[in-house]
């Protein structure tokens, strides 16, 4: 008897073998777009700035002279700190490509003093090393986390406290030490190398 | 189908601009350039044909060097242990018009693509711009890096009466015992002693190279202020008719005059028929000794010399250097500005000494006597007029030399 039933087998047979093909084209043949980490190119560019800025404010400007930051660190000077990091290098006005730059929205900074001390109060018996962080100088906004952030460390040499220089609390000497920010207590009155972190986040 | 197909191709042709920003940027202040001599400063490093210190040559001498396939490199930092340390004369020789695109190109950017660029360094302190580019900033995309950095500046000495009063020669040369020399010199003395180390003389640690006042890397300067070391008051005018202790010693003309015109003697017109007029120092030459008072031709050598006399009354003139006859006269408010640059290192290294030696000759004053037409009768008198002497130790004590403190700077690279 001869119908038209072997053919619906061939014609489905061969729709099978399309659709097979067709799968496997798409599988193989689908591209895979692998795109450069822009964000990453942006972090490290303002992970650059950063450093930079961190290591020519500890460049002593003379001989005789220590650096801005070693002096800021001494004083707890957070202000002077702010106003050197983040106005006059960070966001100077004389950069020549002003209308174009990334950094033409606001960065914004919070910057962290690490120190080490003995704690001997705990347990005056076993003196134990304590490694422990306070703020130097608030962020204008608080991290919203919408936005990553980089960080920025420098280990500076503070090599003696100085409660009477802040300049930024007492432009006019002499000062009156109540006037200057406080370092916490646990800070020993030693020279010692103490860790300058900076948080930076686009606004 | 077909579209995916060419998704692959698109990627490729794109250029990573930032990149190139930041090698670019990177070799600018992190590298000192090609060629260099690396040493410790003030250490004698022999040079040949390939091995110099690319920041003493000129342009031209640059370009040639670049055509014969010898690697330069332009790094700006005073050395490979001071990144983001700058050298002023490293600026001023990247940033010269002379070099051209291709050659920037060649020498600092690399790669084979015609990349359009802008590099620019601007001083915070002195808000000085300086660019080398193809043109400004593109209106679509490019990649862009920002250094900040520290500029050495040039150091500099000035020298006059108000700060340096040890120098003034006056009771050496106006009292007694009067001081009978023909010549008064004045010495600034650069010694590689105090210089390269700490500054003291003992040798104990090398200066480190940001603040190190290097007369191979460095320009010199030295501003001499005459005024208060001159001696412009007018001769005695019994200098010619009698026997004076010293003929030298002299005192104010005018107030003399004011009473010579007494009952008894002779009218001042008759006594002294020539008005003698104020003379002027005279500034014989400006030399070159080192440590065994040698003389040294900085020039040959290869020295960038000039010297610069400044006359309120007058536009500066540039002097000659070579011995000055008839001398150079020079005034009250006269300065003597000289700056050296390029000293090579056969004259300035850690044991080595270079002074600048300044000689003002005495100033001769003639009476003619009471017949002016006859020589036999003239009356000569040498006047010391520069009343200066001692020698200046260039070195870091404050008083003596004004040492710029490191100027913050901005350095922006952008790559299109």
């Amino acid at each position: 008897m001869v119908n038209s039933d072997a053919q619906l087998y061939t014609m489905e047979g061969i729709a099978a073998g399309v659709i097979m093909i067709l799968t496997a084209y798409l599988v193989l043949g689908s591209p895979s777009v692998y795109t450069p980490g822009d964000t990453h190119i942006t972090d490290m560019q303002l992970e650059q700035v950063g450093a930079d800025v961190l290591k020519i404010m500890d460049t002593p400007p003379d001989l005789n002279n220590a650096s801005e930051l070693e002096k800021i660190v001494a004083t707890n000077d957070g202000a002077r700190f702010h106003q050197l990091f983040w106005e006059t290098y960070l966001m100077s006005g004389e950069i020549a490509a002003q209308k174009t730059t990334r950094t033409g929205s606001s960065i914004i900074t919070n910057a962290t003093v690490y120190y080490h001390y003995t704690d001997t109060v705990t347990d005056p018996l076993n003196p134990q090393p304590v490694i422990q962080g306070y703020q130097l100088s608030k962020p204008l906004i608080p991290y919203s986390g919408s936005e990553p952030g980089v960080r920025v460390t420098r280990y500076v040499n503070v090599t003696a406290r100085n409660t009477t220089d802040c300049s930024s609390c007492c432009p006019i000497p002499p000062c009156d030490p109540a006037l200057c920010p406080k370092m916490p207590a646990t800070v020993e009155d030693r020279p010692q190398v103490m860790l300058v972190e900076v948080f930076m986040w686009k606004a | 189908m077909v579209p995916s197909l060419l998704v692959g191709l698109q990627r490729s042709t794109a250029i990573d601009y930032d990149a190139v920003a930041y090698r670019t940027a990177v070799i600018l202040t992190e590298d000192p350039g090609e060629p260099s001599i690396s040493a410790l400063p003030g250490v004698y490093v022999p040079t040949d044909a390939t091995r110099f210190q690319w920041d003493s040559k000129t342009p031209s001498f640059l370009k040639n060097f670049m055509q014969g396939s010898s690697a330069l490199r332009f790094g700006l930092t005073v050395s490979r242990d001071s990144p983001n340390i700058l050298s002023q004369r490293k600026i001023n020789l990247f940033f010269d018009p002379a070099f051209t695109a291709e050659e920037i190109r060649q020498c600092l950017i690399y790669g084979e693509i015609p990349y359009g660029y802008n590099i620019t360094l601007t001083r915070l302190d002195t808000q000085e711009v300086f660019t080398n580019g193809t043109g400004p900033y593109p209106e679509g995309r490019y990649g862009y890096i920002r250094r900040y950095v520290k500029i050495k500046n040039y150091t500099s000495a000035t020298v006059t009466n108000e700060t340096h009063p040890g120098f003034n020669a006056t009771t050496q040369y106006l009292t007694p015992p009067f001081d009978n020399s023909q010549y008064q010199t004045f010495r600034v003395a650069l010694d590689g002693l105090w210089l390269y180390w700490d500054g003291t003389g003992s040798r104990k640690y090398l200066v480190s190279t940001p603040y190190v006042i290097d007369p191979t890397q460095d320009n010199i300067t030295v501003n001499l202020g005459l005024e208060g070391f001159l001696n412009n008051s007018h001769v005695n005018p019994n200098a010619f008719t009698q026997e004076l202790p010293n003929p030298k010693v002299y005192f104010d003309w005018d107030a003399w005059r004011a009473n010579c015109d007494q009952p008894g003697t002779p009218p001042c017109s008759v006594l002294y028929p020539q008005d003698i007029p104020p003379n002027y120092a005279t500034l014989r030459s400006i030399e070159f000794r080192d440590r065994s008072d040698n003389p040294i031709d900085l020039i040959t050598a290869g020295a960038k010399v000039t010297v610069s006399y400044h006359d309120p009354d007058t536009a500066d003139t540039m002097l000659p250097l070579t011995d000055l006859d008839p001398p150079s006269p020079v005034r009250v408010g006269n300065w003597i500005n000289l700056t050296i640059g390029n000293v090579p290192q056969d004259y300035m290294e850690q044991n080595k000494r270079m002074d600048i030696v300044y000689t003002f000759v005495e100033d001769p004053v003639v009476n003619p006597g009471v017949d002016p037409g006859d020589p036999a009768d003239d009356i000569s008198l040498y006047i010391p007029r520069t009343l200066i002497s001692g020698t200046l130790r260039y070195d870091y004590n404050p008083a003596n030399v004004t040492q710029p403190a490191l100027a913050p700077g901005i350095l922006e690279v952008a790559i299109w």
